[in-house]
This record gives structure tokens, C-alpha cells and sequence, in this order.
């Protein structure tokens, strides 16, 4: 016996079971774990009240009960301003009060698609031949990644797009290595899902039929090119045909989503007009702002390493060419973002580069899973020096995690994209919840009054009530008890259709906040009030 | 430091003798670099050279004349590194776990630095043998001779935290900074503390920024102030190719990986007013130690070493500024706001070297006066730049010195 060493015999055949077994059940074990980190994460962020300070999530809510609560329900209330599909998926829970006003009607599909998302990096690394090392990795820096774990907590439009992005690469990659029609209808499915939900999706479609055009040209011509194309896009832009449709029936404008008065479009003018759209024909600045947040989201470590990956897989000989270049959709996001930029259709702050806020900074979460697969391939390939790297990752991600380094959380707490109206709301909360009579109000401008007053929303009269708004704003005082606007601006609908009235002696200003004002019937007008409902049912 | 100190007191020269023990330290780490790159496989001239360069060809120069911990903390982390080329044993644990504990003394991030050291020295200890049906781990139990020497030292740093901050876990820096004379109260309220607000160090979000700083801004970048350095990575990335050398040398690359991703996410990546990337130093000294490798590999090379004795000339060159006149350069955003505006690159030694301004001893006692400033930086500069050029070139020519054959 050697008193200098511990020994220890262990049988291989029950790790060899056990190693086995955790292989084939990989998947489902993610599937499992995330689950649960997906549900830990939403309770914690709802009970620190994180979970609805996006201004955009109350937004959201809003329309998915508008569909089914309000003076005018229906599914023209999906308006124009955002793509449908996440207000559509909200639709079968937003009707309860608890699943509206705590955020989970619109958290869930973020949940559920952040679990599905995990999966996809997954079966993506593996299709990739990466081991099981690689493939955990690479869902390991998906997950623990304060940004996602925060954006998939709330009822924010990221993570579903995330989600279907990310299959429809996957799909697409898929179709590159086997020639799997099926594989290419799929792709062609959940590229059409992604173009319901972000415009993000519309320039991987245009980046996805280019790949596929190339690869079949180069492989079998002209004509199959011309076929596959058709059928990839028949289904792939299947979604945005319906929403020019959509457009064309509700506001007689199939391009009114793009040049309407609630469009990014008139909101980016108007930014352009202030002087703060300065990524607008600067490449270089755009380029600039997209990779900051990109890195702010991820990390310059992960950032850094993926981009090696990156080129690690696309010159690895190993895969076969048709399917590295496939793979170069991952980095859609990242061309899309730059591009709009560039165009000023978007807009994005960057605390220190564009003034001192920041603002819709999580765009730059877009590319997490695509950097998530590069880093999971890297891994796989680096065999010296592995656990170095794996080291290095747990060090920044210590650091990341225990400092609560989120830029979307500081977006939500302290930037542009949150807004604290609880002083207005509070108002209306104390004062109106008790008594008869509308609120009239401009959903496009106080959407997140409107939410966070936590009242029906049957009790507002706002833009997309047809003609309880048309009277309102016509006779204010025969409708409206409350008023909420921003008095003396135009970009408030409320004030510029009531000012020109004159009915605005009738009412006395009872609040005065920063984001609104809140006027008051005067109670000598109060017996010729509308206090219920009484107009006929409107299409 | 101390010691020095009092004796210098005995002969009347206590700052001297102070001073000088840094220098001698870093003379001791360009010993310890050129031992550890012949380790590496590098032959004499080529281990000769990565050690002269280090010391002289790297801001490392300048902070062996002042009195900073960076050298202590190089010459514990060399240490370390050439005590892990010897096989595990009682003494070998013992040493390491006391270089550990001294790191720590010295300075705190020394305890993240050495960690993959000593990571890899534990698990050396662990060996699995695979017996067909059965596997056999075996743990040698003169692993705890790692602990047994880091002990000691690490009660000693918990008893001068209990004296400076009255607990043995609380360390100095975490107490915050207090103002003398007392600022006058104001009556304005104070705000809730931001509960997000970062509480440990090392930020993620200035990563970005740190690592333009650190690597290859004008500021105090690598690139700008020693580039030779990169030429020692490659050397390294070399050793890890070769299977003597692989773990050891990537152990040394994880620790210089772990210094830039740890300072690159600290606050103030600059080290205040500095020169060059003092905070990188640890990695300067580990990467440095590749350098013999990568001449190894190359030397047949023309265009190689064309470029070697480009950027190790111009790394000479650069590192004789500060070295003959201070570490007190800003960063750009203070230079920026001076009254006076200074540059806050090496242009700003350049300029006191030009105004005759330094703070070499030698200098000031015998030469000033005679012979002006600039031309003795020339004439230093030429002779280093001299020296590596003739020891490359007898690296070329002379096989007998090579170790190993990379």
C-alpha cells in the first residue's frame, strides 16, 4: 500500500451508460435546464418590477388586449405600427387581467422561444459535427447571458425572433448539406415567421434567397435556380404578402406600415429633424454604434472569440463549402442592422457615442446566437488550449454576471426606452378607477399610461376606437370625463384634434406631469356625460 | 523592499539602495526569462535575447528604475513558471504555494494571474489509468504541499487586513477613499445608491475600451509601445505545438490571456499616469520568454528578420524614453484638460529628453553639462539596438547553441 496516493478503481461501464445516456438525452436535458432557468429568471425580474420597464413591452401588451378588450375590440386593433405575429401569439392569455398586467401574456412566447432558441444552437452545432462539449458551450454562452436572460423575461419582440432566425439558418444550412426539399420548406417557414416579427426578418429572406439561388445555380443552372427561388419565396414571403394585404384592407395603404404617421419611418424623420439621427449616410458611425452595442450585449471576450470561430468555420475544409457559406446567415442580423442604420431606419443610442442615454441599445442582442454558434465551433476545434479559453469565458461571465452588466436592463432602467409614467398613472389609478366615465387619450402617444393605470381598457377612448374617438375629439365633453395629453404639442392626437374645439374651458387641469397633463370635467357638465358605451358596434 | 532600505541607511544612500533593489529584481527577471525560454527549447543567443529584450526592449526598462510592485509580482510569476517545469514533488508544492501566497502580498491580481499556474500544478497530481474494464485515479497526496505553503502567507495577508481595515477578509481597496482635510459637509441629499452599479472590479462593459488601450492605442498600447511582444506570442503559440512544451506553454499563454482580459476590464486600464501598459507588465514578462522560439523558428527567414530587428529596434528605442525620464504620463483624457496640455504618449519623454530633463542618476552626476541628453539616448539607444543585431545575427549562424530543434 502506498501511503503517498489515493487510489481509486471505478467500473467503465456505468460511466460509459452514464456518458452514453446523457448523449442521447442531451437535448432534452437542455431543453429541461433552460426551462427552468427561463421560469427563475421571469419571477426575478417581475419581482423586481424590471419586468415591464420597457416602454415598447407595456406597448405590446396593450395591443394584444386591444384585439380582445376595448370600446372597439377586434383584430384590426393589430395596427400597423408593429409586425403581428407577437400580438397575435398574445392573444389566447392576454384576455386575463394578471397574465396582461404582469407581462406574461407577452413574456411567455419570449420563454418559450428563449428554451427553443437553446435547442437550435444546439442541433445547430451539431449538425455542424461539433462534439457535445462544443454544442453545451455554445448554449452555455446563449443562456448565460444577462442581456437574453432579461430580454427573454419580458414581453419584448427579441427572443421570438431570435428563435425563428435561428431555425431558419439552421433549416437553410441543413437543406445546404443533405438537399432536403423538406429542410427547405422549413427554412422557408420560419424565415416567414421571422418576417412577421422584425423587418430584421425581411433581410434575411432577401439574404436567404440569394444563398439559395447561388448554391442551385452553380450546382444545376439557371432554370432550377429560378424554381427553387420561386418555391423558397412563395412560402418565405407568404408573410409579408399578408402584411401588405393587411395594410392595403385597414388603412387602404398597402405601404402604410412604412410611410404611415406611426411609422419608423416619421419617427426616425423626426429624430432627423432634431439632429440625433447621426448614423443616417455614416457607414463608419454605423458601423461603429451596431458593433458597440453588439459587444455591450455580448461581451468583448465572446465577441472577440466568435469572429475567430467565425473564420474557423469558414475555412475549414472539413465542411463542405456549400454549407460554410450557408452559414454566413448567421451574420444577417449584423449586415440588416448596419444597413438600416445607414438608411436611418432605425435608431440606436450608445451611452458615450450618441450623447449620454441609451436607446433601443438590445438590436445589438441580435447576434448572440449566431456569436453563441461560433463560439460552440471554436471550442470544438481548439483541442490545445480548450480549458484555457472555457477558463478565460467563466472569468468574464463571473465578472458580467455578479456585476449586473446588462445594457438592455440599463436601456430599461435609465434610457430611452423606458419611460416612468407612475405619476400620471397613479393619478388616474386613484382618481378614475372608482368613478363612471372615459379616459380620452392617445394610445400612440401614452400607451404606457394606458397599461400601467392598470384600468380596463374599455374605459379609454383612444385612436383605434373608430368613432368613440371621432366624437370624443369632436365634443370632448359629452364623452371624455378624463383627458391625458401632452397639452401644446402636435405630436400629441388628442390635443392636436381637441384644440381646435375649444372645448378645453370645460375641463380644469387636475395634474401636471412630465410625460402628460390630466384634465378634469368641469362638474357643471358632468349630467350630459357619456358614461357608457352606447354607440353601435363598429367593424 | 525593506531590507534594501536599511542597508542603503548604513552607507547613507537608503532611496538608492531602495531603488535599487527593483532593478536588481528586474535583472534577476531578465535571468529568469532567458532560463525559462531556453526551457522552452530556445537555444542560448535566441533565451539571451528574449530576456534582454524584455527588460530592454519593453516599458518594463523603465519601471526597473522606480519603485512599483510590477517587478516583485514578474519575478513571483517567473518564478512560478520555471519552478513548473520540475517534476511534482514535496519541495516543488511547497515553493509554488509559497510564490502563491507572496503574489498575493504583492499584489492582489497576482492571485488571478498565477491561479492557471496553479490549476495546472494541482492537477498534475491526478493521473487516470485506463485498465480495459476498469479505470484507476490515482491522487498524490504531496498535492497538499501546494496549500500547506500558501497557508502561512495567506494568514499573514489576513492579519495585515485585520490591521488596516479591523477584518481579515476585508481588503484595503475595497474601503474606499476618504478625503484629507474632510470635504465640508453639503446639506444636498445624497442619492440611493444605484443597485446596479457594478461592486467588483473587473467590468465587462469596458472590455472594449480597455483592450484598445491596452493593445494597441497611442496611449499605452503594446503595439505602439512594445510591439516586440507579439512576436514573443508567436513564439509561444510555436511552443504550444510542440509536445514538451505544449501545456507549460499554454499554461503561460492562459496567464498572460487572464491579465489582458482582467486589466482590459478594469476601470482605468491606463494605471493612471503611467508609461505604457505598466499593468500588462506580467504578460510583457510571459510573453517575452516566446521570443527566443520565434527566432528559433524564422531565423533562415530574410524577411523575418528584417521585421525582427525593425520592431525590436523601435521597441528599444521607445522603452529608453521613459526609461531616462518618468512614468508620469496621462492618459488622453486628462492631458486633454491640463491647463498646460503635455502629450499623452512617449512623445511627452521625448520632449524632456529634448529640454534636457531627466532623472538618470549617472546622468545628472557625470554628464550633464557635458555631453547633452539627447545624444546619450541616441548613443544607448544605438548600442541596445546594436546588441540585438549582432546576437541575432550570431543566432543565425551559430547551430551549437540551439537547444532543441522546434
Amino acid at each position: 500500500m502506498n501511503i503517498t496516493e489515493l487510489t481509486l478503481t471505478i467500473p467503465r461501464q456505468p460511466f460509459e451508460r452514464m456518458f452514453a445516456w446523457i448523449s442521447r438525452h442531451a437535448l432534452v436535458l437542455v431543453l429541461i435546464f433552460l426551462a427552468i432557468i427561463s421560469v427563475v429568471s421571469y419571477v426575478h425580474f417581475y419581482q423586481n418590477g424590471l419586468g415591464l420597464a420597457y416602454n415598447d413591452a407595456r406597448s405590446h401588451l396593450d395591443i394584444g388586449r386591444r384585439v380582445v378588450e376595448g370600446l372597439k375590440p377586434g383584430l384590426a386593433q393589430l395596427g400597423s405600427v408593429w409586425l403581428p405575429l407577437p400580438h397575435i401569439l398574445m392573444i389566447p392569455m392576454i384576455w386575463n387581467d394578471f397574465m396582461w398586467h404582469s407581462g406574461l401574456a407577452g413574456a411567455l412566447q419570449s420563454m418559450t422561444s428563449f428554451v427553443a432558441t437553446g435547442a437550435v444552437i444546439y442541433m445547430f452545432l451539431r449538425m455542424l459535427g461539433v462534439g457535445l462539449l462544443g454544442r453545451v458551450f455554445g448554449v452555455v454562452v446563449f443562456f448565460l447571458n444577462l442581456n437574453v436572460l432579461y430580454l427573454q423575461s419580458i414581453a419584448m419582440t427579441e427572443l421570438l425572433l431570435f428563435f425563428t432566425m435561428t431555425a431558419g439558418v439552421y433549416e437553410l444550412t441543413k437543406w445546404h448539406k443533405t438537399d432536403n426539399i423538406l429542410a427547405l420548406i422549413r427554412a422557408a417557414f420560419w424565415v416567414m415567421l421571422s418576417t412577421l416579427i422584425r423587418y430584421d426578418g425581411w433581410f434575411l429572406l432577401a439574404y436567404c434567397a440569394g444563398l439559395i439561388v447561388f448554391h442551385i445555380w452553380k450546382k444545376r443552372g439557371y432554370r432550377a435556380a429560378e424554381g427553387y427561388f420561386i418555391l423558397f419565396c412563395t412560402l418565405g414571403s407568404f408573410g409579408i404578402f399578408l402584411w401588405l394585404l393587411w395594410n392595403q384592407l385597414i388603412f387602404k395603404d398597402a405601404l402604410y406600415f412604412a410611410f404611415g404617421p406611426f411609422s419608423a419611418h416619421a419617427q426616425q424623420a423626426q429624430l432627423e429633424t432634431a439632429g440625433v439621427l447621426m448614423t443616417k449616410k455614416n457607414l463608419l458611425l454605423s458601423l461603429k454604434i451596431y458593433l458597440y452595442a453588439m459587444v455591450f450585449n455580448s461581451t468583448a471576450y465572446v465577441t472577440i472569440l466568435a469572429v475567430v470561430g467565425a473564420v474557423v468555420l469558414w475555412f475549414d475544409k472539413r465542411i463542405n463549402p456549400a454549407v460554410r457559406l450557408s452559414t454566413s446567415a448567421l451574420c444577417a442580423p449584423f449586415l440588416f442592422n448596419i444597413l438600416a442604420l445607414y438608411l436611418g431606419h432605425s435608431v440606436l443610442f450608445v451611452q458615450g457615442i450618441s450623447g449620454n442615454t441609451w436607446f433601443n441599445v438590445r438590436y445589438g442582442a441580435t447576434m448572440i446566437p449566431s456569436l453563441a454558434i461560433f463560439m460552440g465551433y471554436l471550442i470544438d476545434r481548439v483541442k490545445i488550449g480548450r480549458l484555457s479559453l472555457i477558463a478565460l469565458y467563466a472569468f468574464v461571465i463571473f465578472f458580467s454576471v455578479a456585476n449586473n452588466d446588462a445594457v438592455t436592463i440599463d436601456d430599461a432602467r435609465v434610457g430611452s426606452s423606458q419611460k416612468n409614467v407612475s405619476e400620471v398613472s397613479g393619478y388616474l389609478k386613484t382618481h378614475a378607477a372608482n368613478e363612471e366615465g372615459f379616459i380620452l387619450i392617445s394610445a400612440a402617444s401614452h400607451d404606457a399610461i394606458i397599461f400601467s393605470s392598470e384600468l380596463p381598457m374599455k374605459r379609454f377612448i383612444h385612436e383605434g376606437t373608430g368613432s368613440y374617438w371621432e366624437s370624443a375629439t369632436t365634443s370632448p365633453d359629452r364623452w371624455a370625463r378624463w383627458i391625458v395629453m401632452r397639452t401644446h404639442d402636435d405630436n400629441d392626437l388628442t390635443y392636436k384634434a381637441i384644440r381646435v374645439t375649444n372645448q378645453l374651458s370645460k375641463y380644469t387641469m387636475v395634474a401636471k406631469f412630465p410625460f402628460a397633463d390630466v384634465y378634469e370635467l368641469k362638474s357643471e357638465y358632468l349630467s350630459t356625460l357619456n358614461t357608457e358605451p352606447t354607440l353601435p358596434k363598429q367593424k | 523592499m525593506l531590507p534594501f532600505y536599511l542597508l542603503g541607511n548604513l552607507f547613507g544612500i537608503p532611496q538608492l539602495a531602495a531603488y535599487g533593489a527593483t532593478t536588481l529584481v528586474a535583472l534577476v527577471n531578465l535571468l529568469l526569462v532567458v532560463l525559462i525560454a531556453r526551457r522552452l527549447g530556445a537555444g542560448i543567443i535566441p533565451s539571451f535575447i528574449s530576456g534582454f529584450i524584455f527588460l530592454f526592449g519593453t516599458n518594463a526598462l523603465t519601471y526597473a528604475l522606480t519603485l512599483t510592485q510590477h517587478h516583485w509580482s514578474m519575478l513571483v510569476i517567473l518564478l512560478a513558471i520555471l519552478t513548473l517545469f520540475k517534476q511534482p514533488g514535496l519541495l516543488r508544492n511547497l515553493f509554488l504555494g509559497l510564490l502563491y501566497g507572496a503574489g498575493l502580498l504583492i499584489d492582489i491580481p497576482n492571485a488571478f494571474i498565477l491561479l492557471p499556474l496553479m490549476v495546472y500544478a494541482a492537477g498534475q497530481h491526478l493521473a487516470g489509468i485506463d485498465e480495459g474494464r476498469t479505470v484507476k485515479i490515482k491522487l498524490k497526496l504531496v498535492l497538499i504541499f501546494l496549500l500547506l505553503g500558501f497557508i502561512p502567507l495567506l494568514g499573514a495577508f489576513g492579519w495585515y487586513n485585520k490591521q488596516v481595515t479591523g477584518s481579515a477578509t476585508r481588503l484595503a481597496q475595497f474601503i474606499g477613499r476618504s478625503d484629507y482635510p474632510p470635504k465640508p459637509k453639503t446639506t444636498t441629499e445624497k442619492k440611493p445608491p444605484d443597485p446596479y452599479a457594478p461592486t467588483l472590479p473587473f467590468y465587462s462593459r469596458n472590455q472594449l475600451n480597455g483592450l484598445y488601450i491596452l493593445l494597441i492605442s497611442n496611449e499605452r498600447g503594446w503595439l505602439y509601445y512594445s510591439p516586440i511582444v507579439f512576436i514573443g506570442m508567436a513564439g509561444l503559440f510555436l511552443a504550444v505545438k510542440r509536445k514538451e512544451t505544449e501545456k507549460i506553454a499554454v499554461v503561460i499563454l492562459t496567464m498572460a490571456g487572464l491579465t489582458i482580459t482582467m486589466y482590459s476590464s478594469f476601470g482605468d486600464p491606463w494605471g493612471g499616469w503611467s508609461f505604457g501598459p505598466r499593468y500588462l507588465l506580467p504578460a510583457t514578462a510571459l510573453l517575452s520568454t516566446g521570443i527566443g522560439l520565434a527566432i528559433e523558428r524564422w531565423k533562415r527567414s530574410i524577411l523575418f528578420g528584417l521585421a525582427f530587428l525593425t520592431i525590436a529596434g523601435y521597441s528599444i528605442y521607445v522603452a529608453a524614453f521613459g526609461a531616462f525620464t518618468t512614468t508620469q504620463v496621462p492618459p488622453k483624457q486628462e492631458a486633454e484638460h491640463l491647463v498646460t496640455f503635455i502629450p499623452y504618449t512617449y512623445a511627452y519623454n521625448q520632449q524632456l529628453i529634448d529640454q534636457n530633463k531627466t532623472g538618470s542618476l549617472v546622468y545628472n552626476l557625470w554628464l550633464n553639462g557635458r555631453v547633452p541628453l539627447t545624444t546619450v539616448v541616441m548613443m544607448y539607444q544605438g548600442i541596445g539596438i546594436v546588441l540585438v543585431s549582432i546576437a541575432y545575427t550570431l543566432a543565425c549562424r551559430k547551430r551549437i547553441f540551439k537547444k532543441n530543434d522546434i
